[in-house]
């Protein structure tokens, strides 16, 4: 049988470092085929080829046995291959039927496009009223949106990236029937790109798992056992505690500091936890950020929040910079109840964050690293409400030199700055601060291997001189180097928690798909 | 080797836009994008001097250019602008006492532009700060020393609530305050003109002046309240300059060295991290918002009391819009709002002489756009050479 999609030998490389290396991909006429892989595995780089949104350097495409060249997404829509991405494309101030039109040519005609919006919605049973305005409905009524915008196309390919992250269980549910629909009757084929293993392993005929921008396995989910495909996914050669950081190699600190320290203190469990989070539920925008999270943290530990992407890792570290609010659940700092969502109050309770994006929520790119550096401590550099200027340069200077951050002058805006160094600015902000707590999201992120290993040895050392460390990443490396806990969080809750020394890749595996361990 | 810049590596799942930076959507947003990149580049550099003259002699050129295709000597305008703003010392007091008002707006403005507020509304905190003077002005009977300090604070006051209502009406219901500013403009016009016609309470009912009993107007402010003047080497320099100048020094080194004005230019540059270190928007927002509008009032004080000496339909005769448009072509520099001010103020004196050469004084509205425009192009110009290069610089690497 022909394949309906065939990728063969697909190469790309991202300014040298490598994307997809040599990834073949073949899917069957009226399959749904599953997509495997954690962030970075080359999903994401391989269906952006497919969609003409990224040329690769090498490789061939054939749709249905023909060879295609795709070299922008509306190649790709006249060749039947659409694709409903993580974050819908729809403009919320227009209707319904003003979005659909906006992804077909020629000229719009309302009445037309409404009754292809009802007949395709009664085909597939999706409901969707085509007059309604699309800021109005949920996340599940606007991915429908987006599906009947697909499917009015009568697609041959219908690629779905992380298509129930946002859905209730319920609306999953009747999103697959009406896939297996599409698939059985409409003589389509699906990609579903997932991280949910019990997912793929229901709906998907067949999967391919990509591992580091390679294609390590092929499977039939049906005959494989989720701890299998959770092995393929996470890889075998986990980093073990003793394995040597970086940091030692090029000299940050010395290797059996390093080691030595970390294990000399083991948090006792009976010890009472500096922070703890109970129970925090909350939503933003409708859509569903925290599910009743639980987490807690003593002092001198360093607990790591694994989890794929998009789980709510960034609620949880806007909720301990203070600007996400709870409906349920509460924060406690040392015993002491935070009023989190108030400005402020976290940072007044003793608890330091790192942001994942420090170049929106970390640092103020148009003010001066003295600035920067200073921020949160403004007040005690004043008198009589007016800010010392020396004051505020002796703490800048002294902050630098601790930090080794490297600037010309700390009258330098922050703006140019390379990445690790403004990194350092806002850690050693942070730090500086004193705090109970110290939370770090994606803290390496675009920083080179220098930088890495220094930050790493700072987090130890903080964690050593008492503060509670968590460390939020999605590299599962870095938190298995310093982690003495690894909790992984799935959907906005801790799906389960881990002692670095339980952690295996079927485990952790298993709880990032979203399976109890 | 050249390569193609759009190959920029895509992100694996891109992650939601950042917690707690709320929706900032709709003008809101537009005009943060337009101050961010007027603030871009305020580096002072040989170029950027260079371009501003160039377009400052461009926009004059202009002006005049009109002025000679409607069949009007250049140079008769230009000697007129000149002889009226700077000719002799009575022109120079012309000349400060139309900036004064203008800076107030202008210094008002920088506040509430630093803490990332658009208001735009300072035409109706004008207005109302003229209406809050003349309720002192004209009820309140003792000394000038007593009145008029008197019949500023109330201007302030009536100014800086007149702002706060778009300030809560964002804070508290979200409204977008471009919008309720701007709206709240109409509103301010429409109390006045109630307040001085028929029964209104300012109205001139009969008191020697043209016009009383049945236009829309107030009676005069009488001779104690006007605004005195210094004798500065022989310029009578208007009392509301001083107040103005000074006002900007004061609000320049807030904004630089106090620690209150440290946290207005965080929540103006980033309301996130403003946030996490416990300023609260709504609070410092509002603060910012009704200072603006305060500074607005006492603009509208020093008109009453010092140039119109009158409540008229349209008193704020634009001073409002014009002292914004200071704010943001000084890009939100205080001093530079003074040079400004000074400028504008020039335009005005300088137009009073035009009249008299049968010209009409309209050129002179020309000849300012041309300025402001002149003002604003330096930097986008610089912003678009300096892209070229960099893409330049990408292509060769």
């Amino acid at each position: 049988m022909v394949p309906a999609l065939r990728m063969a030998g697909i190469t790309k490389h991202f300014n040298g470092v490598p994307a997809c290396l040599d990834v073949d991909l073949e899917v069957a006429p009226g399959e749904i085929h599953g997509l495997l892989g954690q962030n970075g595995a080359g999903k994401s780089t391989l269906m952006n080829i497919l969609l003409g949104l990224v040329r690769p350097d090498r490789g061939e495409v054939a749709l249905a046995g023909e060879p295609a060249v795709i070299r922008d997404p509306n190649a790709a829509r006249a060749l039947g291959v659409r694709m409903v991405h993580q974050h819908y494309s729809l403009i919320p101030t227009l209707s319904v039927w003003e979005n659909v039109v906006l992804s077909s040519e020629g000229r719009v005609d309302r009445d037309r496009t409404i009754g292809q919006i009802e007949e395709v919605s009664e085909r597939f049973g999706l409901e969707v009223s085509p007059r309604a305005m699309v800021g109005d409905l949920s996340v599940g009524e606007q991915q429908r949106v987006e599906l009947v915008t697909c499917l009015i196309d009568r697609p041959r390919l219908l690629v779905l990236d992380e298509p129930t992250a946002v859905l209730t269980r319920q609306e999953s549910r009747s999103l697959f029937t009406m896939l297996r629909g599409l698939v059985e009757q409409e003589d389509c084929s699906v990609i579903l790109i997932s991280h949910n293993l019990a997912e793929i392993t229901a709906v998907s005929n067949r999967a391919t798992v990509m591992r580091g921008g390679r294609v390590v396995s092929r499977v039939s989910p049906k005959e494989t056992p989720v701890a299998e495909l959770a092995r393929h996914m996470i890889g075998r050669d986990l980093p073990g505690p003793a394995q040597a950081d970086v940091a030692a190699a090029i000299g940050a600190g010395t290797a059996a500091e390093g080691e030595g320290s970390r294990q000399a203190r083991p948090a006792a469990a009976d010890e009472a936890p500096v922070l703890s989070i109970v129970g925090a539920t909350a939503t933003s925008d409708g859509t569903r950020a925290l599910d009743s999270l639980d987490l807690e943290i003593r002092a001198g530990e360093i607990v790591g929040v694994a989890g794929v992407e998009g789980n709510g890792q960034q609620w949880l570290s806007a909720l301990l910079a203070g600007s996400l609010s709870l409906q349920e659940g509460e924060v406690r700092v040392h015993g002491k109840r935070v009023a989190v969502g108030r400005p402020g109050s976290t940072r007044k309770a003793g608890v330091g964050v790192v942001p994942e994006d420090r170049k929106t929520s970390g640092c103020i790119l148009d003010m001066s690293v003295a600035d920067n550096l200073a921020l949160a401590g403004l007040k005690s550099l004043s008198r009589a409400g007016v800010v010392s200027r020396r004051k505020l340069h002796s703490l800048a200077e002294r902050l630098v030199d601790d930090f080794d951050i490297a600037v010309a002058s700390v009258d330098q805006p922050m703006r140019s700055l390379s990445g690790g160094n403004q990194q350092k600015v806002v850690l050693a902000r942070e730090m500086s601060a004193q705090p109970a707590v110290l939370v770090l999201a994606q803290p390496t992120r675009g920083l080179d291997v220098g930088a890495v290993a220094d930050l790493h040895e700072r987090m130890r050392q903080a964690a050593a001189s008492g503060v509670a460390v968590l460390l939020i990443s999605s590299d599962l490396n870095e938190i298995m180097q310093l982690s003495d806990r690894i909790a992984v969080i799935y959907r906005g809750r801790i799906q389960g928690e881990l002692a670095r020394a339980e952690a295996d890749p079927e485990r952790l595996g298993l709880l990032m798909g979203g399976v109890s361990a | 080797m050249s390569t193609e810049v759009s190959e920029t590596p895509v992100q694996e799942e891109p992650t939601p836009a950042p917690p707690g930076g709320g929706s900032r959507r709709g003008p809101d947003a537009a005009m943060a994008g337009l101050l961010a990149s007027l603030r871009g580049s305020t580096r002072p550099a040989i170029e950027q001097v260079l371009a501003f003259l160039c377009f400052l002699s461009l926009g004059i050129s202009v002006g005049l250019l009109l002025g000679w295709a409607t069949g009007h000597d250049p140079g008769v305008i230009l000697g007129d602008l000149f002889e009226g703003s700077i000719g002799d010392s009575i022109s120079i007091g012309y000349l400060l006492t139309a900036a004064a008002p203008l800076l107030l707006v202008a210094v008002g403005a920088v506040i509430c532009m630093r803490a990332g507020q658009f208001n735009i509304g300072q035409e109706g905190q004008v207005t109302l700060g003229a209406i809050g003077a003349g309720f002192v002005v004209f009820f309140v009977d003792g000394p000038g020393i007593v009145v008029i300090p008197l019949a500023f604070l109330a201007a302030a006051a009536a100014g800086g609530a007149w702002a706060f209502l778009a300030a809560l009406l964002k804070f508290g219901r979200g409204v977008d305050i471009v919008v309720s500013s701007l709206l709240l403009v109409f509103l301010a016009e429409q109390l006045l003109t109630g307040l001085i016609s028929g029964d209104g309470p300012l109205h001139d009912k009969g008191g020697g002046t043209l016009g009383a009993g049945t236009a829309s107007q107030s009676p005069r402010v009488p001779e104690k309240a006007m605004l005195p003047t210094i004798d500065v080497l022989g310029v009578a320099v208007p009392f509301a300059f001083v107040l103005a100048l000074v006002a900007a020094i004061l609000v320049a080194w807030f904004l630089s060295s106090a620690h209150a004005g440290y946290r207005l230019r965080i929540l103006g540059q980033n309301p996130t991290v403003a946030g996490t270190i416990g300023i609260s928007a709504s609070r410092l927002g509002s603060l910012a918002v009704a200072a603006s509008g305060a500074f607005a009032g006492a603009a509208g004080a020093a008109i009453l009391m010092g140039q119109s000496f009158q409540l008229n339909p349209g008193v704020a005769s634009s001073i409002g819009w014009n002292g914004l448009l200071i704010a943001l072509a000084a890009r939100t520099n205080a001093g530079v709002s003074v040079l400004l001010a000074l400028v504008f103020g020039a335009m005005v004196a300088g137009g009073g002489l035009l009249g008299g050469d049968g010209i009409p004084v309209d050129i002179v509205n020309v000849i300012t756009a041309a300025i402001v425009v002149a003002l604003l192009c330096p930097p986008v110009l610089l912003a678009a050479v300096r892209r070229r290069r960099l893409r330049r610089t990408v292509k060769v690497a």
